[in-house]
C-alpha cells in the first residue's frame, strides 16, 4: 500500500493533537475544570452496581438524574471490557475521541468540498483553535457531542438514511447541548430544503428521532418533559461570548473563516446541498453563541465550542483556496 | 515566480500559521488542564473508600466534592450536575460557610442541617462551592464539642461530624 502525501499530513496533525494533550496522562490525575471527576463518580457507581443510576450522587443526592447515559456507559463498558480504572481511562478516552473529531472533521470538510486537502486544512485550524482544543482535553460528554455533530451531519450529506438516524438517536443519549445544536441544524437544513421531498426527510427523519430519544430518556429519568426548570435555566447559567472569549476560536482561525464563509458561497463548486448544510450549521451555532441577544442567556459559552467547530471547516477551505491560489499546481494533485 | 520559490512561499506561511496557532493554543488552554486537586486529596479517596460507608455525606467545595464522588461515589453537598438538584444554591451557600466561618457551632449546626458526616478540608488549596476562591478557615474543626479528627495527610483532613 502506498502511503500518500495526505495521509502523512493527516498523521502528523494527529500527532499534533496527540502533543497538545499530553499533559492529560502525565498528572496524578485528569483535569479536573468541567466536572468530569463528577462523570468518573457516576461511571464509577455504573461499574460498582451494574446499573446506571437513576438517582443523582451530586449536590446532596437522593433527587433524580437530568444527563443522558451514553458517554457514561461508553467510559464504563470500556472500563469493565479493560479492567483499567474509570479515572485513568476517562483521560486515555480523552485523546482517543479527540482523534476521532479531527478524523470527523476532516472527513466532514473532504465530503463538503470534494477535495481531501481542505480536510486536511480544516484539521489544521482544529489544532490551531484554543477552544476546540479546551472542550477536547477534558473528560465531558460534550467532547463525545463534538465528535456526533461533525459525523451526523457527513451522513446527511452522504444520504446515509439509516446511519443519520442511528449517529442523530446516539446524539440525543450524548449531550443536551449538542442534542440542540444538533436537532437545530437539521431542522434549518430540512427547511431549507422543503422543496424537495427526499432531501427534506433526509434531515427531518433524524431530527425526529433524535427528539423522540430525548424525549423518552427525560420522561424516564425525569419523570417529566419540563426542561425549563433545571437550575442552568433558572439561574442563567453561561458567559457571553465578547472579543476576548471570541478570539479564543483562534486567532488564525478568525480571519480565514470568515474569508471562507464567504468563499464557500460565491464558489460554483460546492454543491447547493453541502452549502445549505454548512449554512445552517452556521447560523444555529451561531444564534445559539448569542442567545442572550434575545433574552435567554443560557451557555452562550458552550454553544460557542460548537461554532468554531463550523468555523475551522470554512478556514480549511479559504486556507486551501488561498494556498491553491499561490501555487495553482496543487489543483492538479489526483484527488 | 519560479516553482522552487513559490515553495518557500507556502511552506513559510504554513510555518508562520502553525506556530502563531500553536502559541495561542499551548497560552490559553494549559491553565485548563491543571488538576487543582492535590496528591493528597486523591491520595485521602483511599481512606475515605475504605473507612466510610456508601450513606455518608460530606462537606465539600465542587472540586473536592467530585473527587470524593469520582473516587468513592459517596455523596457531597457540593459538585457534579445541579440541574436537577432541589437547593444547589443555597447548598453552595452553606459549604462556604461551613468552610469560612471562624464559628466552629455554626459549621456544626450547618453540617448537621446537611445530614454531613464528614468534613473533607483542603489544606494547601483555596476552595470553591460556587462563589469564588476562598481560604479555609480550619481551626474552627478543632473544637472537640463538634468534630473529630479523623484522617489527615500534607494537603487535606477529614474531620467526622460528632452527632
Amino acid at each position: 500500500m502506498k502511503i500518500k502525501d495526505r495521509q502523512i499530513l493527516l498523521f502528523a496533525i494527529i500527532c499534533a493533537a496527540l502533543w497538545y494533550r499530553s499533559p492529560i496522562l502525565e498528572g496524578y490525575i485528569i483535569p479536573t475544570f468541567g466536572n468530569t471527576m463528577y462523570h468518573v463518580g457516576i461511571i464509577r457507581k455504573t461499574i460498582e452496581t451494574m446499573y446506571y443510576p437513576l438517582y443523582e450522587l451530586s449536590y446532596g443526592g437522593g433527587f433524580r438524574h437530568f444527563y443522558v447515559p451514553a458517554y457514561r456507559l461508553l467510559i464504563a463498558s470500556l472500563a469493565i471490557t479493560s479492567g483499567i480504572d474509570p479515572m485513568p481511562l476517562s483521560g486515555i478516552m480523552t485523546i482517543a475521541i479527540a482523534v476521532f473529531i479531527v478524523l470527523a472533521l476532516y472527513s466532514l470538510a473532504y465530503r463538503i468540498y470534494d477535495n481531501h486537502y481542505v480536510g486536511l486544512c480544516a484539521a489544521l485550524f482544529f489544532v490551531l483553535s484554543p477552544e476546540l482544543t479546551i472542550f477536547t482535553s477534558r473528560a465531558l460528554p460534550q467532547l463525545l457531542g463534538l465528535f456526533m455533530v461533525p459525523l451526523t451531519l457527513y451522513f446527511v450529506i452522504r444520504e446515509q438514511r439509516l446511519l443519520s438516524v442511528l449517529a442523530a438517536m446516539v446524539t440525543a443519549l450524548t449531550h443536551q447541548m449538542t442534542l440542540l445544536v444538533l436537532a437545530l441544524t437539521l431542522l434549518a437544513y430540512s427547511i431549507l430544503q422543503i422543496k424537495d421531498r427526499d432531501k427534506f426527510l433526509l434531515a427531518f427523519v433524524p431530527f425526529l428521532a433524535a427528539c423522540a430519544t430525548y424525549g423518552a430518556w427525560q420522561l424516564y429519568t425525569m419523570q417529566t418533559l419540563d426542561i425549563l426548570s433545571i437550575s442552568q435555566v433558572k439561574y442563567h447559567e453561561g458567559t457571553i461570548v465578547d472579543l476576548k472569549l471570541l478570539a479564543r476560536a483562534g486567532l488564525v482561525v478568525i480571519p480565514f473563516s470568515i474569508i471562507g464563509f464567504i468563499r464557500t458561497f460565491l464558489s460554483a463548486h460546492v454543491p447547493r446541498d453541502c452549502k445549505l448544510l454548512m449554512l445552517s450549521w452556521f447560523v444555529v451555532t451561531l444564534l445559539l453563541t448569542k442567545n442572550e441577544l434575545f433574552g435567554v442567556s443560557i451557555f452562550m459559552d458552550r454553544f460557542f465550542t460548537f461554532w468554531v467547530e463550523c468555523m475551522v471547516i470554512f478556514a480549511g477551505f479559504c486556507l486551501f483556496d488561498f494556498l491553491r491560489y499561490l501555487d495553482k499546481s496543487l489543483d492538479k494533485v489526483k484527488m | 515566480m519560479k516553482k522552487s520559490w513559490k515553495n518557500v512561499l507556502i511552506v513559510a506561511i504554513l510555518f508562520v500559521l502553525v506556530i502563531a496557532g500553536m502559541v495561542q493554543v499551548k497560552k490559553q488552554v494549559d491553565p485548563w488542564l491543571t488538576p487543582v486537586i492535590t496528591e493528597g486529596e486523591l491520595e485521602a479517596t483511599t481512606w475515605i473508600k475504605e473507612n466510610t460507608s456508601l450513606e455518608d455525606r460530606f462537606v465539600a467545595d465542587i472540586f473536592g466534592g467530585e473527587l470524593v464522588m469520582g473516587m468513592t461515589t459517596r455523596i457531597p453537598i457540593v459538585g457534579g450536575d445541579w440541574a436537577n438538584a432541589p437547593n444547589a444554591a443555597q447548598n453552595m451557600l452553606d459549604a462556604q460557610t461551613i468552610y469560612t466561618t471562624m464559628s466552629s457551632k455554626e459549621a456544626y449546626d450547618l453540617c448537621k442541617e446537611h445530614n454531613c458526616t464528614y468534613v473533607f478540608a483542603p489544606l494547601q488549596r483555596q476552595i470553591h462551592a460556587g462563589y469564588g476562591w476562598k481560604d479555609v478557615e480550619v481551626t474552627k474543626f478543632s473544637n472537640p464539642n463538634y468534630f473529630e479528627l479523623a484522617y489527615e495527610n500534607q494537603d487535606v483532613r477529614i474531620y467526622r461530624v460528632i452527632y
